[in-house]
């Protein structure tokens, strides 16, 4: 379960790759209608330039048929979805199509018309939801990416939204920031099971 | 569904139902090694079980048409590209404009406008309202607009006016093309096109809330709505808010019905927004209200900002368009090019 703040742009480019490369099913949630499959067909575009158009077709057919995208709007809609998938999943392991990334984008988007207020209600459902999603990983083999967003800390600076509970659930958590003015992004790790947090590196979109 | 039907052996029915199973949906969130364990059968049985069962329960078209659809509902990439291939903008009017955003403004998305005062959003916003009315044959929409009004700053006289020099335009555009008068008969009215614009007016943000949760059941009503302009969605929420945190529930929440409905009724979703001064940096710098959390949930985000004495439109965030700056203008006929040589509007 790996939890990223920041970027559409991340997540459909990691889809096209799980797609493109490891020959996976990937399942992509999307809360802000921000899936855009022209931008999919695009990556895959530059990384077969060599093939010609008639192969270079097949192939965008094959992979773009294998990322499936259904759009949520609140969390009981997710848990409904999540619940089906792990039942299907159940009887899918021995089949030849294997799904291997789950993508949420964002979940922060879901949770936080639910969070916060005097009742803890929506604190339980966001701690479930977490769990939910580690027990699909962890049962199925799948990476599961979610994005969050980031809110106004203290002094001006950013910081990942969704609170401190939330910070315990993922276990590998990137931070993306963008130099204004400029298509240069950082990314950093908070929090890695087996890498040193605060490691950064530079990229290009 | 009930499990007397299920095509399974009689003696495997027999203890499905004296273990207390006698639904299917009793069935469907149970894991092979429980049901194993309670029928006390092998578990390669159970399995074959719960095959059946799921089967059974979504049809029979699922397991057997061997690919993986792995849910109802979810739609693969590739059948989304031809679907957004096919799919009309709603022009603005401006060709640089319809440019930078690949072709206008995008239906079953949520588009966010916003800039100082003056700069022209009610105008665009408008103008939009009155775009998506053009009709199939001129390469619009041919649908019909709802504008929701919070700040009492839509003008029926302006609205006129740029419906007037719509089908100005439009009269042209076909002469052009067909160079024929007597086919080239427009049939459309300014008084039709305002018809065609479902105006709310809204006084608090409990009224835009209730407005908002309307829609939905509105919009199946009038099948024909292509677009939904808020002007502004900041207004209420900037007015007597304490509760910071409840705000952003309330406005996510918003945000997520929105997004459905875009979804749901392959609209066009526009909101207008104000700006703010935000402290980043250590200095000061314009920033669009609504605070960071408000910042990811619209689909798009395009800033109206003063360059010198040129109006300018600025892509702030898009999933597939890059960012990009185009100039416009706000000239008596609605949103134009900037350059006042180039005056004919751009249609397809």
């Amino acid at each position: 379960l790996i939890q990223i703040l920041g970027d559409v742009e991340v997540c459909l480019q990691t889809a096209s790759n799980a797609a493109s490369n490891h020959m996976g099913t990937v399942v992509y949630l999307d809360t802000g209608n921000s899936f855009s499959p022209q931008r999919i067909a695009h990556f895959l575009g530059k990384t077969n330039e060599l093939a010609s158009s008639q192969v270079k077709n097949e192939i965008l057919q094959r992979v773009m048929s294998n990322i499936l995208c259904h759009s949520v709007y609140d969390i009981f809609e997710m848990f409904d979805l999540l619940h089906k998938l792990e039942y299907q999943l159940r009887y899918q392991d021995r089949g030849g199509c294997q799904m291997r990334l789950l993508i949420i984008d964002s979940i922060s988007l879901l949770i936080t018309p639910v969070l916060g207020g005097t009742s803890s209600q929506g604190r339980a459902l966001m701690v479930s939801a977490g769990y939910l999603l580690k027990k699909l990983a962890d049962q199925h083999n799948l990476a599961v990416l979610v994005t969050n967003h980031t809110v106004g800390g203290e002094g001006g600076t950013s910081k990942p939204a969704l609170g401190e509970s939330w910070k315990s659930i993922p276990h590998s958590r990137l931070l993306l920031s963008c130099d204004r003015g400029s298509n240069v992004c950082n990314v950093s790790i908070l929090k890695h099971p087996s890498m040193a947090s605060g490691e950064a590196a530079r990229f290009v979109i | 569904m009930e499990i007397w039907r299920l095509p399974v052996s009689a003696s495997q029915r027999g203890k499905l139902i004296s273990a207390g199973y006698t639904t299917l949906s009793s069935l469907s969130s149970i894991s092979s090694s429980d049901l194993a364990r309670e029928l006390k059968v092998s578990e390669s049985e159970a399995l074959d079980i719960l095959k059946v069962a799921s089967h059974s329960h979504s049809g029979g078209s699922e397991m057997s048409s061997g690919n993986c659809s792995i849910f109802e509902g979810a739609q693969n990439a590739w059948d989304m590209l031809h679907e957004e291939e096919s799919l009309v903008h709603i022009t603005t009017s401006s060709a640089d404009l319809d440019n930078i955003l690949g072709g206008g403004i995008h239906c079953k998305e949520v588009t966010e406008i916003g800039g100082v005062p003056g700069i022209g959003k009610t105008q665009l916003g408008i103008q939009i309202a009155v775009n998506v009315q053009i009709p199939h044959d001129f390469g619009g929409l041919g649908g019909k607009a709802i504008y929701i009004d919070t700040e009492g700053s839509f003008m029926v006289e302006r609205a006129l006016q740029i419906a007037e020099a719509c089908i100005e335009d439009m009269s042209e555009y076909n002469r052009f093309l067909r160079k024929d008068f007597q086919a080239c008969e427009i049939r459309m009215q300014p008084k039709d096109i305002l018809g065609n614009i479902f105006y709310f007016r809204i006084c608090s943000y409990t009224e835009q809330i209730a407005l908002i949760n309307y829609l939905d059941k509105f919009i199946s009503e009038h099948k024909d709505v292509k677009v939904v302009v808020v002007d502004s969605v900041t207004f209420h929420f900037r007015q007597d808010f304490d509760d910071m945190a409840l705000r952003t529930r309330v406005l996510s929440g918003m945000a997520l019905k929105l997004m459905k409905l875009a979804k749901k009724f392959s609209l066009a979703v526009v909101l207008l927004n104000q700006v703010t001064t935000k402290l980043s940096e250590g200095s000061f710098q314009l920033a669009l209200a609504l605070g960071d959390s408000w910042s990811h949930t619209c689909t798009n985000r395009i800033v109206l900002y003063w360059n010198g004495n040129e109006r300018y439109a600025y892509i702030d965030k898009s999933p597939s368009l890059r960012s990009a700056s185009a100039a416009y203008s706000v000239t008596p006929r609605g949103i134009r090019n900037s350059s006042s040589s180039c005056k004919r509007i751009k249609m397809m």
